[in-house]
Parts: structure tokens; sequence; C-alpha cells
């Protein structure tokens, strides 16, 4: 009975028990940096220099023309959802904070986010 | 995966805990002992009918049949003792639940407890898919709490329940086995009724305090395997058949009829008598010995005669010494050996014979050598009775003189031999 315990109705509680421990939703500028720091991780995605107009600094471009940086900041357009749903592509190849994306992800992400990429990309002068 | 469905996975899983936990495992094991005797006693069972007892005694010149009715009674001896029924409940299942229930009950139980020593902040490092921070190392602790508990307490429990219910119990009750039993005839009573006496013609008689008396004549005709009682066939027993035809041996023996009378009949037929006669000793009252006296006369007579008696019916050596009573003695080194030299003087004599048997001349006249001297011996009775009797065999018998014989062109004395045999 102990091994039954220990190698079947253990894992299958604990998975059931943490299954619905999380933590608290995560503020706006974290979800907006965190999409930012993903796409700039190098080695960059050549799709993300050209799509973005970005160089090497990616990540400080980006959050400046974004307003991410700021604690404060609040997703207005695209909303909240629509950059979570996007942010979801970013993570199929794992969901660590220093996890590249595959370039392949990348260029999903870019074709199927406009509205993602067009915040990125800052307003048009 | 939404809140409701996370809620039922936890009921699901808790409710699988439970129902595997409460699974209490017990063997229970049970053996009959026998436990120390309490007494010995005898005990009668129930009487069964039986049936009707026929018994004989004898007294010249009547033959008295008792009847008596039994029932058959069985004497049991019976042993009484204790029994014990040893009933032995184990829960080999116990150690391994108390083994995993204790640990993670008490780790379970010291997490929750000490929850709130825990950090609360969320691991702002990771943002999962749907946008949250990742569980508050509280929130951790309290799950694993949870969870242990969950698995534990049960566990736990069904050790303790376990533990409690092993254990011996012993039940004693008494046990009576019946060690021997003897059935014997019980409530004899002298029957009643009228007895039929089958044989010849059928006659009946009633008896009077379980009795009836025969007569010689009545005893002779008596069909002893037919007789019965109100129409019940009835059985003597062993001894009252002996009885029985020891009183009807006097009935066709005694008295003996007179010389001239006796002097009709066949030798085998007086030999016969002679044998009723001796039988007839036995029953109480009958002129049995002059009888005998008289038969063994009539026979010795006919032998003197030369005639063919058939012997005493003997049926022994020893049979055959007892009733001759041999006082010539015919062997090596003898002096009653040379009276042979004129064997008609010894005519009826009866001798002791020892010798070698040469061979058979006739099928029942052989040629023995005593010492250098060589008789005829003839053997009355078929030779195949006395065994294997061959030439060149040392022989002894018990014979009586019948002067001599020619047989061929050889003379030789003639010895009747009562009763022959290998010589010892």
């Amino acid at each position: 009975m102990g091994s039954v315990i220990a190698r079947i109705v253990l894992p299958c509680l604990v998975a059931a028990a943490l299954a619905g421990c999380t933590g608290p939703a995560a503020p706006d500028a974290a979800i907006c940096q965190d999409v930012i720091h993903r796409l700039c991780l190098s080695p960059r995605c050549p799709s993300v220099d050209a799509a973005l107009g970005v160089g090497d600094s990616c990540e400080s471009t980006l959050l400046s023309r974004t307003g991410c940086g700021s604690d404060s900041f609040m997703f207005t357009s695209p909303p909240r959802d629509t950059m979570l749903q996007c942010r979801v592509l970013l993570l199929r190849q794992g969901n660590a904070p220093e996890q590249h994306p595959s370039c392949d992800d990348v260029q999903d992400f870019l074709n199927e986010c406009g509205d993602v990429v067009a915040f990125l990309k800052g307003p048009t002068p | 995966m939404t809140r409701g469905t996370k809620g039922l996975a936890r009921a699901g899983a808790l409710a699988l805990v439970a129902a595997l936990a409460g699974c209490a495992n017990l063997q229970t094991e049970t053996r009959v002992e026998r436990g120390p005797s309490l007494r010995t006693f005898d005990r009668e069972g129930p009487a069964t009918p039986g049936g009707v007892e026929v018994t004989a005694s004898a007294q010249w010149p009547k033959l008295a049949l008792g009847l008596a009715t039994y029932d058959v009674c069985k004497n049991e001896k019976v042993e009484e003792y204790v029994e014990e029924r040893i009933t032995e409940t184990t829960a080999p299942a116990a150690g391994p639940a108390l083994g995993t229930g204790v640990p993670l009950t008490l780790v379970g139980a010291g997490l929750l407890a000490t929850q709130g020593l825990f950090s609360n902040k969320p691991d702002t490092r990771f943002i999962d898919a749907t946008g949250r921070y990742g569980p508050t190392p509280r929130q951790v602790a309290t799950g694993w709490g949870t969870v242990l508990l969950v698995v534990g307490v049960p566990a736990l429990a069904t050790a303790l329940i376990e533990l409690a219910q092993t254990g011996e119990k012993t039940e004693q009750r008494k046990v009576e086995s019946v060690v021997s039993a003897m059935e014997t005839h019980c409530h004899v009573k002298p029957a009643a009724g009228e007895l039929t006496l089958q044989g010849g013609q059928a006659v009946t008689q009633p008896l009077m305090d379980g009795k009836v008396e025969l007569t010689p004549q009545a005893a002779l005709s008596l069909d002893t395997s037919r007789l019965a009682l109100d129409g019940r066939e009835v059985d003597l027993t062993p001894e009252a058949q002996a009885q029985v035809e020891q009183f009807r041996a006097c009935a066709r023996s005694v008295p003996a009829p007179g010389p001239e009378a006796l002097a009709a009949p066949k030798s085998e037929v007086v030999a016969e008598r002679l044998e009723d006669a001796i039988s007839c000793e036995k029953v109480p009252g009958a002129p049995a010995a002059e009888a005998r006296a008289a038969y063994e006369k009539e026979l010795q007579a006919r032998r003197e005669r030369g005639e063919a008696t058939g012997g005493p019916p003997v049926k022994s050596w020893d049979e055959a010494v007892a009733a001759l009573k041999p006082e010539l003695r015919f062997e090596p080194g003898s002096p009653d050996t040379e009276k042979l030299d004129a064997p008609d003087r010894l005519v009826g004599q009866a001798a002791l014979m020892r010798g070698l048997l040469r061979a058979w001349v006739e099928p029942n006249i052989a040629a023995v050598d005593i010492g250098a001297r060589r008789v005829w011996v003839f053997l009355e009775r078929d030779r195949k009775q006395l065994g294997d009797l061959e030439g060149g065999m040392r022989v002894e018998g018990v014979v009586v003189v019948a002067g001599h014989q020619t047989l061929g062109e050889v003379e030789l004395p003639l010895l009747r031999a009562v009763w022959l045999r290998p010589a010892m």
C-alpha cells in the first residue's frame, strides 16, 4: 500500500493541489517587459530587427517606445488579454524567463499579432 | 483549467485517498485445540429392540429349550473435555500504513502549522501563461501540508484501527467424545407364546415361563434351523446348538441295545453309535458310559474275529492310543518284536510299531521293516487321510495284530494299522 501511495496517489494529489496554487496577477508593465525581453533575447531573430526596426539596444528601445518601463504602465491598445494571448506564442519553448523562443515562434508572433507589433513599433510620427 | 474543474479534481482525489486508506486489511486464522480432559463417565444409550435368545440345558432324559426376549443396550464410555477455538487476527499492512501515516501526518501538520512563517510574496521572476505570478512559498507550504495530511491521516487512522483489532481471542466449550461403545443384551425376560418345532411334523408347544421341554424322540426330529416363536423365526446360540447335538447323540446311542441286537448292524454303524455315546457323556444323567462300553466291546469282538471294523472312531494319534491302549511295542531291540514269530497268538492285541516303510505293495498294504523283520501293514482308512507316507520313510503306528497274510508268494505277519504317521 505504501508503494501505491508513493508512486501514484501522492503525485496525483500534489498535481491536483498545486494546480490551483497560483500567485497574484502580474501588472501590465511586467507582462509587457517580459514580452519585450523574450523578443530581444540574444541571439535576436532577424525578423525582430526587420519588423520592429531595432538593433543591439533592442530591449531599451522597445521599453522606451512603449512606456512599459514604467511600473504604472497599463495596457490600452492592445488590451491586456491580447498581449497575453500573443505572449503564449513566445512560451512554446518553455516558460522560464530566459527561455529563448524559436524564430519560427517569433515569426508567428509577428504575423499574428499585428496590434502588438504596432504597439511595439511606437506611435507614428 | 477553470476553478470549478480544479475543485472537482481536488474532491475526486480526496475521495480516492479516503477509499484506499479506509480499507483495513485484516487476516483471520482460526484453529481448534483440545484442552484438558474434564471427566470420563459411562453412559447408557437408548435401548433398541433385540430379539429372542434361545438357550438349551439338558438333564437326561429331558432337553429344555429356554426362550427369552432381550433388547440391545449400548453402553458408551464418554470423555468430556474442553475444546478451545482460538481466533488470531493479524494486520500485515498495519506496519507499512503506520510507517506511511505517521511521517506524512507530522510533516503535513507541521507545514500547515508553520505556514505563517513562509513568505507570502510571489515569485515575480515567473509569469505564467495566464499572466499570473508563481505561487508564494506560503501557498506551496499550505498545498503540500494539505496533501500530506490528506494521505497521512487516513493511513494513520487505518493503521490504528487495524492494530486495535489484532490479537487473539479464545472461546471454550465442553465437548463429549465417545471413546468406546459396547452393545450387550439387556432387559432379558422370559418369552411368551407358542414355539413351533419344525422338522418331521411341525409341532407347536406353548412356553411355560419361557421354557419348553423335549423328549429324546422330539429332539431327534427337531430342526433347529426352523424354530419359530409365534411365527417369527428364532436362532439358537452356539452353546445351545452344541447341547442339542449332544442330547441327540444320547437319543441315538443310549441305551445300547443288547448283544444280539448289537451284532446285527454294520461295523460302521456301531462305530458311529460309539461316537455318539462318547459325545453323550457330556449330558448329565445319561447312561453314556454303559453304552460306550457296550459299543466298544462289540467292535473289539469283531476285530478279534478278523473283521474290518474301520477301527475305533479316532481322528488322531492320541485318540488311537487312548482307544486301543497298546501294551506291546514292535520296534528294533524290543523283546515284543520276537513274539511276531507266532503272530496268530497275538491276534486282536494292540501295539505301538516303529519301522522303515519299504514300499506300498498294494494301495493299502505296505511292507515295513522292523529291524531285520519284515511285516505287512494293512491301512484300513484312506491313505491320504494320514498325509504323505512314502517308501523309504521311517514310520510309527498304532496297530492291531491280525495274524499273517500271504501276498504273492511271501507270507508275513499282518498288522492292521489304526493310525500311521512318519516317525518323530
